[in-house]
């Protein structure tokens, strides 16, 4: 405000008059602005949940994120409770160019297999899981097969099955397998194989149990009930329920708050024990009967920090004795596996987010992984003497029908199998 | 009594996306928090520098930089090595410098798992260096092999690029550093944007961030959405370089193909994959890689082109030569990055053609037969030595 002075006629400015004076803020605008503040965090927390449901919505009901236990490769089975369909062949199955190929026997396989083995071949059938059916990898590319490229002698049968476990890959071994001729045969487990033998149903198809009955192996669950579509799906759905951030926060801090104690992580019960020692004597006896060697095989995981915790090392340990006590031949890559620095061991799994689209493939092995397992159990199936001669012998036998030309030629195989018996001798 | 089951099934329906989005926004919180989430540029392995922006710290060692038990250690010089290196090769040995970004350097592996590490176990006759510096584009490559490479005897330069690395050049920041910019004023390259300005922590940290933030679902969507419906178009890098961007590339490549030749080197540009660029045959790649051909053509230097190979491979084995998000290598710029099996890919591969290069192949037979004929018993061992603990 500019006022006049009486006797000057300079204007004089009243300072106190254009100083704004300093309202005292007031208590309805500070909880004005906390509530603007408090709705802008709920609209965005709001928001975001939206958005993240929308997102984890699509992830549930998407079409790609097709599983392989309710795929269309695999069908009902009253025995086994499910089976991969014969001649069953889609060339981008797992990916662009990679292809899923059954034979006429459910096997994963582009050939079909006579009962007696061809001249100069040495048959292998591979027992296991997804991790021996190759989840996520092509026909080729899976260990049991890369056994027939480290050498030619060889020819593998895999007769792996998704969410199989240890009681339906012997099962289906005595059904299918055992009927073939053979000279080795590779059971390959994980350790979740042993807990998925207690379970009545998996992934919503239902399955068989092993039980003991006056110390002899029956099966129960059979004819294994057939589960409608809708059970396989939901509980498809009901593992990729944790898409959900919600879910996914509130199970692991359940999880941390409340940690179950997981009785399977000692190792096997006595009655376990007892079924699972029973199926290695019948399985043994099997071998016997062929003249062929039972071969035991641990595979590594992701799970449990790469087998470090968890229950793994008291079911290696347990297996391990068991074959000692019977002589069965253990190959244990777990060991082997420990090993390895983390970021090989990284590079030998699926991961998700990897452009491999199919849901059930991360965690598995890829082709580097699947690479490795057979590097690594062929180095130990040839160390091993039962399996040495009769390589050894086979060998013999195809270059004695060549001729005596051919004697000295090395065969594909022949170098790395050399190598390592003579790193074996001179330990 | 229908209002009120309406009520309630809205309020739960409201209650829940309230709570999925507290617990997505805490989820990001701890992954953008999180300690081990650091990155190259911004971690403690990177320093500013006047001339190229950012170098690797001398003398830098951590065993668990990466991951449990997966190392990053610099020498002297500030080169991704175990050892020191003097101006004269050792005794018996061809020396190969190895020039490039993130992907030569080694992002995510451990030292003696870089590719330019890994052609020394598949041929102990070659003597490898290291001169890769994360985020690099190809013209901070070229002025620090001219800085400190070009002063160090050697029988090959190996100057490896993504095609990202020529979208870098123009830059004059990159990951909230500054960088040197290389220009053309009357028919010279001219370095510009030196001294490279500083910047501050924060810039870098704030820099490097929006990729975690895109964590958040509602960011990841709604940018998703806004590339669907706008999707980004880079018509000039896509088509290859401009005429100004050929003209610098081309005086570049003109001025190290003279280094060479005064070393009595061999020039070898090695076109690497990346995730981004080169899964499939499309994108900004081709017209890059035709370019330089044409280059080498006019400029007499070699190529080797690894994408072509790369495409063949199955996608399975594609996928299996890189990092990934949620693997166990917790290092968060390492994903996109090679992993041990990558790095072994692109060894074997530039290996095999490197000898089929008969200069190459000449030099390498020279000087294993000039050991074999005068070498006493540890000549030349001190021109390559472990650094000491």
């Amino acid at each position: 405000m500019v006022m006049q002075s009486k006797t000057d006629a300079t204007p004089v400015i009243e300072l106190s008059a254009v100083e704004p004076q300093a309202k005292p803020v007031q208590p309805k605008n500070i909880k004005r602005f906390i509530l603007v503040i408090c709705g802008c965090t709920v609209s965005l927390l709001f928001w975001e949940g939206l958005c993240s449901s929308l997102v984890a919505t699509y992830r549930l009901v998407s079409p790609n994120e097709h599983l392989a236990l309710s795929g269309p490769s695999v069908q009902y089975d009253e025995q086994l409770g499910w089976v991969s369909i014969p001649n069953f062949d889609e060339k981008n199955y797992y990916a662009p160019g990679i292809s899923l190929t059954t034979n006429s026997k459910g096997f994963r396989a582009s050939q079909e297999f006579a009962q007696s083995v061809p001249a100069g071949r040495l048959r292998v059938i591979c027992s296991g899981d997804s991790f021996t059916f190759g989840e996520g990898v092509g026909n080729d590319s899976t260990w049991c097969q890369l056994l027939e490229s480290l050498n030619p002698h060889l020819q593998t049968v895999n007769m792996g099955e998704s969410g199989y476990g240890a009681d339906q890959m012997y099962l289906s071994y005595k059904r299918d397998g055992a009927a073939l001729d053979h000279h080795i045969h590779i059971f390959a487990f994980i350790t979740e194989d042993f807990r998925r033998m207690q379970l009545s149903s998996y992934v919503g198809y239902g399955k068989p149990i092993l039980d003991l009955r006056s110390g002899n192996l029956v099966k129960e669950n059979i004819p294994v009930p057939v589960q409608s579509h809708v059970l396989p799906w939901l509980e498809r759905k009901r593992l990729l329920l944790r898409e959900f951030q919600s879910v996914k926060l509130l199970g692991s801090l359940v999880g941390w708050a409340l940690p179950a104690h997981d009785p399977f992580s000692s190792g096997p019960t006595d009655q376990q024990a007892q079924v699972i020692e029973k199926m290695l004597e019948d399985l043994q006896a099997l071998e016997i009967q062929r003249n062929s060697v039972l071969v035991l095989v641990c595979l590594p995981t992701t799970l449990h920090d790469y087998e470090q915790r968890g229950p793994t090392p008291a079911w290696r340990a347990w297996i391990r004795s068991e074959s000692m006590k019977r002589g069965i031949v253990f190959v244990d890559l777990v060991e082997e596996f420990h090993k390895l620095p983390v970021t090989m061991k990284d590079g030998m799994f699926i991961w998700p987010g990897s452009v491999h689209y199919f849901a059930e493939a991360p965690g598995h092995y890829n082709d580097e992984g699947n690479e490795w397992v057979a590097r690594e159990l062929y180095k130990r199936l040839i160390a091993t003497p039962e399996v040495g001669d009769k390589l050894t012998a086979v060998r013999e036998k195809v270059r004695s029908e060549r001729g005596p030309q051919f004697a000295m030629v090395p065969e594909r195989g022949e170098e790395l199998d050399r190598a390592v018996s003579q790193k074996g001798s001179s330990r | 009594m229908l209002k009120k089951l309406c009520l309630a099934a809205t309020t739960c329906v409201l209650f829940f996306l309230l709570l999925e989005g507290l617990c997505s926004s805490l989820i990001v919180a701890y992954q953008l928090w999180s300690p081990h989430q650091h990155r190259t540029l911004s971690g403690p392995s990177v320093q500013y520098d006047e001339r190229l922006g950012w170098v690797s710290v001398p003398n830098f060692h951590e065993s668990n930089y990466y991951a449990p038990g997966i190392y990053l250690r610099t020498n002297s010089q500030g080169f991704r090595s175990d050892e020191e290196f003097t101006q004269k090769v050792p005794d018996g040995k061809f020396r190969i410098i190895c020039s490039g970004d993130s992907q030569t350097y080694g992002d995510g592996v451990a030292n003696n798992h870089t590719w330019c590490q890994d052609l020394e176990s598949i041929d102990p006759r070659i003597q490898s260096i290291n001169m890769a510096e994360t985020g690099y584009g190809a013209d901070q490559m070229y002025l620090w092999y001219k800085r400190e490479g070009a002063r160090l005897e050697h029988s090959a330069h190996v100057f490896a690029v993504v095609t990202d690395d020529f979208r870098r050049m123009p830059f004059s920041v990159l990951g909230g550093y500054g960088k040197p910019v290389l220009k053309l004023q009357s028919d010279q390259l001219v370095t510009d944007n030196i001294p490279v300005p500083r910047r501050s922590t924060f810039l870098h940290w704030l820099a490097l961030k929006p990729h975690p933030l895109r964590q958040f679902r509602s960011l990841a969507m709604m940018s998703s959405i806004v590339e669907w419906l706008f999707p980004p178009r880079d018509p000039s890098f896509a088509n290859g370089p401009t005429d100004e961007q050929a003209r610098v590339i081309d005086k570049m490549f003109e001025d190290l193909v003279a280094i060479e030749k005064q070393q009595n080197s061999v020039l070898v540009l090695l076109y690497i994959p990346s995730r981004v660029s080169d899964y499939e045959p499309v994108g900004a790649s081709p017209p890059w890689r035709r370019f330089v051909r044409e280059e080498s053509m006019k400029r007499g230097f070699f190529v080797v082109d690894l994408i072509d190979d790369f495409q063949k491979l199955a996608v399975t084995r594609k996928d299996g030569l890189f990092i990934w998000p949620g693997s166990t290598q917790y290092f968060a710029e390492a994903p996109g990055h090679f992993d041990d099996q990558g790095h072994e890919w692109v060894a074997k591969e530039l290996y095999s053609r490197l000898i089929s290069i008969p200069q190459v192949a000449a030099k390498i037979n020279q000087r294993s037969e000039d050991t074999v004929a005068g070498s006493a018993p540890g000549a030349g061992r001190a021109n390559g030595h472990a650094i000491q603990n």
